[in-house]
Formats: structure tokens, C-alpha cells, sequence
């Protein structure tokens, strides 16, 4: 029996008098008592942590990355030895003159190296809002790698557990320590015992002054220097502790009325470092005028949508499950060519045209019934739409009938938060 | 509860009983949200994903057929889908082969009484105590490997140790 069939079965097994996450289930219960939700934007009230805005950044798996890089050098009096420890690795990216894609918009091919230690799609495209040029993408892109790897280097450095004796557990409450790496921000003022930190992102422009501990790292070109090396105006990131601690109110001892407790979080400061490029480029607004483009899952010749993306939801079947045939779940997207009622086709980023059959006609029903929620957009020929379906894995048709799909969801484009919704 | 506990709560919600969701949620939370972290390998983002798994599973329940799946198989292959879009999202190579066989092995079986009183009894005898401890806060409790680690004042790395120990020593009683 593999090992996450047998942790189905201790799960599946759980005594009806063991009770479960009620912070998790009232978070469910609360949200379907709500409004429409976009699918993707959905608020996340995860019950084990604040998320920051600067962790939302930091979706990344752990891994040693140290790098090491020695130089040698041969001095006249024999052979010496300096030993340079780049704490990571300068990321770069080429990119290719900008075509223009199924969908209208500039495409680019990017060729990565060393933009962290995930994976990086290969092509982007500019969002018709966007706030850069196809001439800044590489700047851009080159900018978030840089973060990229300062978040990886930061988790892997000071995540896991630590033993910070302010924040001892008692039998009752939980606490919770994780690193945060800022966005980026400008040095606006710097002494010997605290820093204030300017301008982070266009949605925190509130200064941040922090205490400077006596063990604080400074960090430029990736090794350690002095403080001396930072002044004020430099454009740098700073790595902070961040603690949080659930307490319930007196008198409650179990999970049940945990939801009731106080959160409050600490930041202390852990180490300050300098940018290789300018503020600007760090933007996430600028960041966000890129949609990544990945291959669709289950259909290897086109590209889907991902990173800073939206959608609604249009429809969800239920499937059945069939292991032994091998069905499993794919994925194409493209932009609408004909609408028939409750049939319709799309072409792909290749530009093949799918055909797609649904029970009734779901893009009316938006539209007559949906589209007020969502800004008055209607979907068209030329919306993008994104649908799931279940196939055979050695099957590629394109006919896509009302029995194999799965979930239809029209994609938004979303440059920064709080922008009115808008039909990609 | 029973299979028809389960569509008769189903049919309650659809009658506008909205509160009847709740133990679906409490039924399926802690096996959907070690699916997530097993797909993801982010205790986290598991947890963000169930929760919206559960509330796209809510919204579209008037699709639901209960003649073409359970609703676990359903529920399971919402949440799959919507970590496959955050993998992607967060630039992570996506393995569709490898998460399908996931799905395919981690989806909750309906198994005897006889066959869960048999698994709780062990797992309630095992030892030392302790392993039976993080057991039942893992796998029965919704606890996190960083939420035990804090109780035992450990580090979620030796929390896995003992996890892995204790579950070869129930493997080797119960299979």
C-alpha cells in the first residue's frame, strides 16, 4: 500500500468524537455565505498564519541553494587563497523580440538562468493594461528572479523552527514564527540602532521603522559587508522574523474556541539587503503587467495561463472517476471563435480550434444573469476561456463534448489589486 | 457518516439548508487537506486550497450528481485541480502523471466499521504513546507537522521522524 493511501485510511478512520478544525470550518461556512467569489483571487484565511503581503510572494519550495564561488588568486609570495561565498546566485534572463500572440497581445520567449530553483515558464505576454513595454519586460523579469532568490535563500537560511524563548507555548495558545522578505523599498533613513524602510510598493506606501539588532546582516552583490556600504536612497529588501500568537479567550482549552483568541505579530529585523537594480524595476505592479504563459496540462502543443491571473467560474460538472482508463484531467484554453447556444469553439495558443459542447448555454446565462456582479463584462467571441475536461491520456481530440468537461471558467485580466474586473 | 447520511445532508443543502455544508466540511477537511499539502508540499497552501475546493464544491453542488461519483471523488478532484493551478501559478513544475496517481491513491475509501474500529484500536495501543499522540493530531485532530512541533517543543523535522516511525510500526500491525 503506498504511503498516501495508507494516510487516506488513518484519516478516513478519525472517531466521530475527535473534532475537527472548527477555525477551518467556520472560514468555509463564512465564505459560502458571501457573494460570488473569483475563483483564484479567493480570500485565503489560512487558520495557521498571517499572511503578510510580502509572503504572499514567497510560494516556494525549500532546498539548500548556498552557492559557492572560489576565486583563486596566486600572489607573488606563493599561493593564497580568498574564498568568495555568494550567498546566491546572480540570476539572468535573455529575451526575444516581442511577436504578437493567438490573442493579440506581445509575446516574448525568456531563457532563464540561475531565477531561483523553480520552474520558470518560458514565454510571457503583456496584459493589455500593462504598465511596462515589451522593451522593459527583461528588466522586469530579471528583477523578480532577483527576489526570487532572495526568498529562497531566506527560507532556506532562517525558516523552520526556532526557539525564541518570548515565545514559549503554553497549553493553550499557538504561536508561530516564519521569515518574511519585504518588497522592495528605499533606505530613507539609517543610524546606528534602527533604519526606516520608504516607498516598499503602491500598496503600502507607510514608512517601516525597525530596530537594528546587534546581529544584523547587511548583504550587497550577495555577500556579507558593513552597514557603512548603505546610505540612504539605496533600494534594498530586508529580512524580518515575523511572529505570530493565537491566544483563546480564558476558559477555552480545545480548538472549538480558538477563533475567539488575539492575534498579534512581531517584526525584528534580521538582515538589510541591497538590490542590483533600480527601484522600479522591482515594481509588482510591472510584475503583474506580465501573464505567464505554461504549457496546458494534458496538451503539450499549447499554452495556458498562469501567474498573476483571475477567472470565473462558468460551469462545473461532476465527473466520474475512472483510474483504470487511464482518464485523466486536461486543460486548453483560447480565445472564442463562434458561439452557438450550448456549443461553442475556441482556438488555442497554437491555433487549433476546439469545439466545446456544455449542457446549456453557459455563457448566456452570464451574461444575462452573472455579468452585473463582475462590472458589466460580457463574454464574446474573443474573451478567453479556460476548459477543463477529462480524457483518455493517449487521446487528443478536439472535439470536446458535454459528457468529458469538466469546469469552464473565462479568464480576467488583473494588472494590481482593486482593479475593476475585466475580461481578458 | 453513512454514504446515505451523506446525500441526505446533500439534498438538505440543496433545499437551502446552507448550514448542512458544515459536516461535509468537518467529514472531509482533515483527509482533503493532507491530499493538498501531500500535492503541494506546503501545509498552507494545502489548507487554502481545501477551503476553496470546499467552497467551489458548494457552489456548484446543484451539478452534482450522485449517480456519477461521490461526493469525495468530487470534492478531491476540485482540490486537485485548483493545486495544479496554483503549482503553475507559483511556477512549479507541474507532473499531471504523478499528481493523478496521488489523487487515485489518497481518495477516501468507504471502508467497514469493523475495519476503522480495527485501525483506531491500534492506533489507540501504539507504542510509545507519543507516536499514537501525533497520530491522532495529524491525522484526527487536523493538526500540522508545525503545530506538533510546538506542542512538543520540536522541530517539525523530528516530527516527521516519529511520524515515520510510527506509522511503520501500524503498518506492520494493521497490513
Amino acid at each position: 500500500m503506498k504511503d498516501s493511501q495508507f494516510n487516506a485510511l488513518l484519516a478516513a478512520s478519525k472517531p466521530d468524537n475527535y473534532k475537527s478544525n472548527t477555525i477551518f470550518t467556520d472560514a468555509v461556512m463564512s465564505s459560502i455565505k458571501t457573494s460570488e467569489i473569483l475563483s483564484s483571487q479567493v480570500r485565503k484565511t489560512s487558520v495557521n498564519k498571517k499572511e503578510t503581503l510580502f509572503m504572499k510572494l514567497r510560494h516556494l519550495p525549500k532546498f539548500a541553494i548556498v552557492a559557492i564561488a572560489i576565486g583563486v588568486l596566486a600572489l607573488l609570495s606563493g599561493t593564497a587563497y580568498a574564498t568568495y561565498q555568494l550567498l546566491w546566485q546572480k540570476p539572468e534572463a535573455s529575451v526575444s523580440k516581442p511577436t504578437t500572440s493567438q490573442s493579440g497581445r506581445k509575446e516574448v520567449s525568456l531563457l532563464f538562468s540561475q531565477c531561483g530553483t523553480t520552474y520558470t515558464p518560458e514565454r510571457y505576454e503583456l496584459k493589455r493594461d500593462a504598465t511596462i513595454t515589451a522593451d522593459q519586460i527583461e528588466k522586469v523579469v530579471k528583477a523578480q528572479c532577483e527576489l526570487q532568490a532572495i526568498n529562497e535563500w531566506a527560507e532556506t537560511t532562517y525558516g523552520g523552527k526556532s526557539s525564541d524563548g518570548s515565545y514559549k507555548i503554553d497549553s493553550k495558545s499557538q504561536a508561530m514564527r516564519h521569515p518574511g522578505v519585504s518588497a522592495a523599498a528605499r533606505i530613507g533613513s539609517i543610524n546606528k540602532s534602527s533604519i526606516t524602510f520608504s516607498g516598499q510598493n503602491k500598496y503600502n506606501t507607510q514608512d517601516t521603522t525597525l530596530d537594528i539588532p546587534k546581529d544584523i546582516r547587511y548583504i550587497a552583490n550577495g555577500t556579507d559587508v558593513t552597514s557603512t556600504q548603505f546610505k540612504p536612497g539605496d533600494t534594498v529588501v530586508y529580512v524580518t522574523k515575523q511572529g505570530t500568537r493565537q491566544t483563546p479567550k480564558e476558559d477555552c482549552v480545545t480548538d472549538a474556541c480558538r477563533e475567539y483568541g488575539e492575534y498579534f505579530t512581531t517584526q525584528a529585523l534580521i538582515a538589510v539587503i541591497k538590490l542590483d537594480r533600480p527601484f522600479d524595476d522591482y515594481d509588482q505592479s510591472a510584475w503583474q503587467s506580465l501573464t505567464e504563459l505554461s504549457v496546458c496540462e494534458g496538451n503539450k502543443e499549447d499554452l495556458c495561463l498562469g501567474g498573476y491571473s483571475g477567472s470565473i467560474d462558468l460551469y462545473m460538472n461532476t465527473m466520474s472517476q475512472d483510474f483504470e482508463k487511464k482518464i485523466i484531467t486536461k486543460e486548453i484554453q483560447g480565445v472564442i471563435t463562434e458561439l452557438n447556444g450550448k456549443s461553442l469553439k475556441i482556438k488555442s495558443s497554437s491555433g487549433s480550434i476546439y469545439t466545446v459542447t456544455t449542457p446549456s448555454d453557459v455563457i448566456s446565462s452570464f451574461n444575462n444573469n452573472k455579468s452585473t456582479d463582475y462590472n458589466n463584462q460580457n463574454i464574446k467571441i474573443g474573451s478567453t476561456l479556460s476548459i477543463r475536461y477529462n480524457e483518455k491520456e493517449t487521446e487528443h481530440t478536439k472535439t470536446i463534448d458535454v459528457d468529458k468537461v469538466f469546469w469552464v471558467t473565462v479568464k480576467l485580466e488583473i494588472v494590481k489589486k482593486g482593479d475593476p474586473v475585466k475580461l481578458y | 457518516m453513512s454514504m446515505i447520511d451523506e446525500q441526505k445532508c446533500i439534498a438538505q443543502i440543496l433545499k437551502g439548508n446552507s448550514d448542512s455544508y458544515r459536516e461535509l466540511v468537518d467529514r472531509y477537511q482533515t483527509g482533503l487537506i493532507i491530499h493538498c499539502e501531500n500535492i503541494l508540499k506546503n501545509r498552507h497552501d494545502g489548507e487554502d486550497v481545501a477551503q476553496e475546493a470546499f467552497i467551489k464544491a458548494y457552489k456548484n453542488l446543484h451539478n452534482f450528481s450522485k449517480d456519477k461519483a461521490q461526493f469525495s471523488t468530487w470534492l478531491y478532484r476540485i482540490a486537485t485541480n485548483l493545486c495544479i493551478d496554483l503549482l503553475r501559478k507559483n511556477k512549479r513544475q507541474v507532473r499531471i502523471k504523478d499528481i493523478e496517481t496521488k489523487l487515485e491513491a489518497t481518495l477516501p475509501t468507504h471502508i467497514q466499521d469493523e475495519e476503522i474500529a480495527h485501525i483506531r484500536k491500534v492506533v489507540l495501543e501504539l507504542e510509545p504513546p507519543k507516536y499514537a499522540e501525533i497520530i491522532k493530531a495529524y491525522f484526527w485532530e487536523g493538526k500540522s507537522y508545525q503545530q506538533i512541533a510546538e506542542l512538543y517543543d520540536t522541530s517539525t523535522n523530528t516530527v516527521g521522524t516519529w511520524m515515520s516511525r510510527a506509522k511503520l510500526k501500524l503498518k506492520e500491525k494493521l497490513l
